[in-house]
């Protein structure tokens, strides 16, 4: 969009050119052509629309994000309402995109502003495209009003070390610090929040909780719902980046749509993809958030880059919830596997482990490291009879497959790594085939062990790493699984 | 942090890629990854020799001699003339319509200049002959909702970036000259040319990114003949 400069009430502002009707017009330049806009001081003579406030309230959005005209902006813009900056701008003698933090741009003969080499950012054109021609809008985070009798409606009991942990994340919020929770898969971190969060509403404070994942939001969101009705609740993610509500659950994408908004932020799973290879997550987060908030971040395997660099504080909670140890997983040896598959054979040792399983009734989930192993493997298994289905990042049909396997309709399920998290089935057994191919960080193994033994019914989970080849990570895995059951029996967490 | 190679479709890290493809010369003449490139289908075999799709992509009753049958159709509608032959590199797959809609709709410019490169070639090899390339002009509207014309890019840096001679009709000239000239054939009115403009006697490429029905292309071309251009051709990225 392109922009000229003009007086209002004795104050420099710019004027986008679709609001000059007159046939003698100024000289216009794009956005970028105007590095520091000064906020406008409030006209208290003013009638805003409450609408616009709203909207615009702790967000960062284009031009193309707003479903108000051009000459309502202009009008909250000059009166003070809002604010206006170019969406790529120099910051200490370096282009940044100020919407995802990003400093390599592409540039193209733009028909907006008329210019030859107009720069844009490939890295978040996903949420729509930031040129140095796009203003970004936004308006200062709103006071937000007390909501009346909202009270925690859950009355389960905590563990000793959810108790830990949720002292340290109400303390946190109180103090406006960080904290790192680090808890176990099937510990019940949701449910250290809960006190936490009770406390930051009844102080009008306005809360986002970002995960990487679209099911974790969806799945997260009733939930909350359930246990404080009379809140609502605003889910965000692809699709549905507006939220109606001071307490946001969203991807880490939407994130790069707000700005200065949030008192609490919640960051789960912060080792979790997209997180730990993108280096704009800290910008995100940052953006999003109010720096004098706090900030608590979740995870079951935090990264050690992530461990040393920060100087927070950090909470363990090394117990499940239903107090048994976690399940340690098995190393078993099954030679070279993939040239066993090629053949249609399945390896002696895995097979035998399967029937064993099944024989239990046990469901069985079998991690392998590549879309394409998955689908012959899932061949040799038809062959053999073996009923299965398989399921993928690019697979359509994830979510029905998975419940058919929750509903016990298909007692073998094939995964790629994309159910190393959130998936939790009664009494499963689980295993890796190939736990030597690089995929399979230390990380990945221990969220994949994780996935066994969480129910207080069947605490006792099978988990085995079939290898042709122990790697570090899967040896660093089980130390690290170890050294969190020795911690939580030495503080007297496990029955 | 290192800069990667990236592939300007997918966004694979290339680094490794393109050192294999240097060491076999592999044949990928795109600047993406061999997994990008090996979706793009390009167009084979015997060709319909008025529209340049595969005939042995279609039906047999749907060829008629060296044509296709929608080539018989314009001729025999009085198209024969206006459009000498059209060109297009690859077929319409679900591939290709995801990388143009991150091209056109996102407007990731950089998406679309991974062809730049393979249409220069062309432009070079086959259409020497041409004094002017014209990319397809898009409405104004157009225009400043996508920021910038896909054809145009694709010609940047080339000989050929000169003013266009065709423009799309703007619509309220449309609806009036309507009312005057009921009879006539609306999209006819589709393109016009630019004032001052002059295409006498000049032979002409057409650019666009697909070629479907033919009828954008066709339209286009007839207002160029009207205004006295001798050949018109057309050659797009994808045949649909
Ligand atoms: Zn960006
Ligand atoms: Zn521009
Ligand atoms: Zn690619
Ligand atoms: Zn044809």
């Amino acid at each position: 969009m392109r922009f000229a400069s003009d007086l209002f009430n004795n104050k420099e502002i710019i004027v986008p050119e679709f609001l000059y009707q007159s046939s003698k017009l100024p000289e216009f330049f794009p956005i970028s052509h105007y590095p520091s806009l000064p906020q406008l001081p409030i006209n208290q003579r003013f009638k805003p629309n409450r609408k616009i406030i709203h909207f615009l309230s702790g967000r960062h959005l284009l031009r193309d994000e707003i479903p108000f005209s051009l000459q309502e902006l202009h009008a909250h813009y000059v009166n003070g309402y809002l604010q206006l900056e170019p969406g790529i701008q120099t910051l200490h003698g370096r282009e940044m995109c100020m919407r995802c933090g990003n400093h390599t741009f592409s540039s193209f003969s733009c028909a907006r502003c008329q210019r030859a080499s107009c720069q844009y950012c490939r890295n978040c054109i996903i949420m729509g495209k930031v040129t140095s021609c796009s203003p970004l809008y936004s308006a200062p985070s709103r006071q937000y009003e007390p909501i009346e009798n909202l009270t925690l409606q859950w009355f389960g009991k905590l563990s000793e070390g959810q108790q830990e942990a949720s002292h340290a994340v109400i303390r946190a919020i109180q103090n406006n610090h960080s904290v790192l929770i680090w808890a176990v898969c099937g510990s019940g971190k949701t449910e250290v929040l809960f006190h936490g969060l009770a406390y930051a509403l009844s102080q009008h404070k306005s809360v986002c909780i970002a995960t990487p994942r679209t099911d974790v939001v969806l799945e997260l969101a009733p939930r909350l719902q359930k246990v404080f009705p009379g809140l609502t609740v605003s889910p965000l993610y692809a699709g549905h980046s507006d939220p109606n509500s001071s307490f946001v659950i969203s991807t880490t994408h939407q994130l790069i749509r707000f700005k200065n908004c949030f008192d609490v932020m919640i960051i789960d799973e912060v080792d979790a993809f997209p997180y730990s290879v993108d280096p704009s997550l800290r910008f995100h987060v940052n953006k999003a958030r109010k720096q004098s908030g706090s900030l608590i971040y979740l995870t079951a395997t935090p990264s050690k880059s992530f461990l040393n660099q920060e100087t927070l504080n950090v909470v363990r909670i090394p117990s499940r919830y239903h107090g048994y140890p976690l399940p340690v997983p098995t190393l078993q040896w099954s030679g070279n596997w993939r040239k066993k598959i090629e053949k249609g054979q399945i390896p002696y040792t895995l097979i035998d482990w399967i029937k064993k399983q099944m024989n239990a009734q046990k469901p069985v989930l079998l991690f392998f490291p590549s879309i394409k192993i998955i689908e012959k493997v899932k061949c040799v298994f038809d062959e053999q009879r073996l009923l299965c289905e398989a399921v993928h990042s690019e697979d359509p049909n994830r979510t029905e497959k998975v419940l058919q396997f929750r509903r016990r309709e298909i007692p073998i399920l094939l995964s790629s790594t994309i159910l190393e998290r959130g998936i939790t089935i009664e009494n499963i057994a689980v295993a890796v085939v190939g736990a030597e191919d690089g995929v399979f960080t230390e990380s990945a193994l221990v969220q994949i062990a994780g996935r066994a033994g969480r129910s207080a019914s069947y605490p006792e989970g099978d988990v085995t790493f079939f290898h042709y080849g122990k790697t570090n990570a899967m040896i660093a895995a089980i130390r690290h699984i170890r050294k969190m059951n020795q911690e939580a029996e030495e503080k007297g967490w496990l029955h | 942090m290192a800069t990667l190679d990236r592939c300007s479709l997918c966004g694979e890290d290339t680094s490794n890629q393109l050192s294999w493809q240097l060491l076999f010369r592999r044949k990928n003449n795109l600047p993406c990854c061999e997994t990008c490139r090996n979706q793009l289908l390009p167009i084979v075999g015997p060709l319909c020799l008025k529209c340049g799709r595969s005939l042995q992509q279609i039906e047999s009753r749907f060829v008629e001699g060296k044509q296709c049958s929608d080539c018989v159709r314009w001729g025999e509608r009085g198209w024969d003339e206006v459009l000498t032959h059209n060109k297009s590199f690859f077929e319409y797959n679900d591939f290709l319509k995801k990388i143009l809609a991150l091209y056109k709709f996102r407007g990731d410019v950089e998406v679309g200049r991974v062809f730049s490169s393979l249409i220069h070639r062309e432009l070079k090899s086959s259409y020497s002959f041409i004094d002017q390339v014209i990319p397809m002009p898009a409405s104004e509207e157009r225009m400043y909702e996508r920021g910038f014309n896909q054809c145009e890019v694709w010609i940047e840096g080339t000989r050929f970036v000169q003013d266009s001679p065709l423009m799309r009709t703007k619509n309220e000239e449309k609806q009036s000259k309507r009312t005057r000239e009921m009879r006539i054939n609306r999209e006819k009115e589709m393109f016009q040319i630019v004032e001052g403009a002059n295409v006498v006697g000049k032979k002409l490429l057409l650019l666009d990114d697909i070629y479907t029905t033919g009828t954008t292309i066709h339209y286009a071309a007839f207002t160029l003949k009207n205004a006295g251009a001798s050949n018109v051709y057309s050659l797009t990225l994808s045949r649909g």
